[in-house]
């Protein structure tokens, strides 16, 4: 996880106060303020520092980790979940 | 064939229609047992539903509901559910005070406009596998007023033991299009799919999410929301 994140191709995303669903052609995924921050912010290839850069002035500072750490976390979760797809950075 | 023609009798119209589905030729099967009949019934509303489904994809909004009009105002009732959750029992019930418009898939235009698909209801028939696919006319079910439009959509839960009265909840924009999502048809071919359900929502919102047992108990709730029909 050193590159960009881009969000992989979805046929519609709904945001509505800070939350959002994303569709597919074959099914649909609900995410939080977190990952709709993310997903917003991945339209073009972003990476870590940038996307955490969003967070942080979204959301603060995160009580626990640092927002880097938290940022990667968010990122490995909606990988998993095909949101976002790692992409050449350069 | 006269069978299939009673049960289908709401559905068949004179001339041609603005949307042609894929053809399906019938043929009445041959010295067939009633069971076989019955089955032969069956399997004909479902390819016809499968049909008209696939002719309305990226036109209505569709989704596995049954719904029903008031008689004079036209204002409909949509129950969102999943197979097994009671839809044609509901319908064949509220049918009896209200415009049966179809106990399997409610098809909306942008207009918030019901395009009625009242076919037979598909009812289930005790210790056999088979359904009966019965006509409304034959169930005492009102016509559809002419211009059915959304009212209200209540999104239906039946959980095993639930022995009281509706629990009714209201649903925001957001929760309400993921509980609908699962049972749309095709929605991803419409334009701007998740802002045309969203729409709807809030439109004729907020969306109801109703845990009940039995039919019956949803009479006064459809009486609340769009009125009494006599």
């Amino acid at each position: 996880m050193s590159g960009a994140y881009l969000r992989t191709d979805m046929v519609d995303h709904l945001v509505i106060n800070g939350e959002s669903v994303v569709l597919y052609e074959d099914h649909f995924i609900r995410l939080g303020p977190l990952g709709t921050c993310l997903v917003a912010g991945a339209q073009a290839p972003r990476t870590i520092d940038d996307l955490a850069g969003a967070l942080r002035d979204a959301f603060g500072e995160p009580p626990q980790a640092s927002a880097e750490d938290a940022t990667r976390a968010a990122i490995a979760d909606l990988v998993a979940q095909g949101i976002l797809r790692e992409v050449d950075g350069d | 064939m006269d069978a299939a023609t009673r049960a289908w009798s709401r559905c068949i119209v004179g001339g041609v229609g603005s949307r042609t589905a894929e053809p399906l030729e019938v043929h009445a099967p041959a010295q067939a047992s009633d069971t076989q009949l019955m089955l032969a019934l069956q399997l004909l509303t479902q390819e016809v539903t499968r049909r008209l489904i696939s002719a309305q994809i990226g036109r209505l909004l569709m989704m596995h509901a049954g719904a029903v009009s008031h008689p004079v105002t036209g204002e409909s009732l949509v129950f969102v559910a999943p197979g097994g959750t009671g839809k044609t029992t509901l319908t064949h019930v509220l049918g009896r005070h209200y415009g049966y418009l179809t106990d399997e898939t409610v098809g909306i235009d942008g207009t918030g406009r019901i395009h009625p698909y009242p076919k037979p209801l598909s009812l289930r028939v005790p210790g056999a596998a088979v359904k009966n696919e019965a006509a409304p006319d034959d169930l005492g079910l009102l016509p559809v007023h002419p211009k059915p439009t959304v009212k209200r959509v209540i999104v239906l839960r039946r959980p095993i033991g639930h022995v009281s009265g509706p629990i009714v909840e209201e649903l925001s924009t957001l929760d309400a299009v993921e509980a609908i999502l699962p049972e749309t048809s095709s929605l991803a071919r419409l334009p701007r799919p998740l802002r045309t359900l969203a729409d709807l929502t809030e439109r004729c919102g907020p969306i109801l999410r109703c845990s009940y047992a039995e039919a019956d108990d949803l009479v006064a709730l459809t009486a609340a929301l769009i009125g009494e029909a006599s």
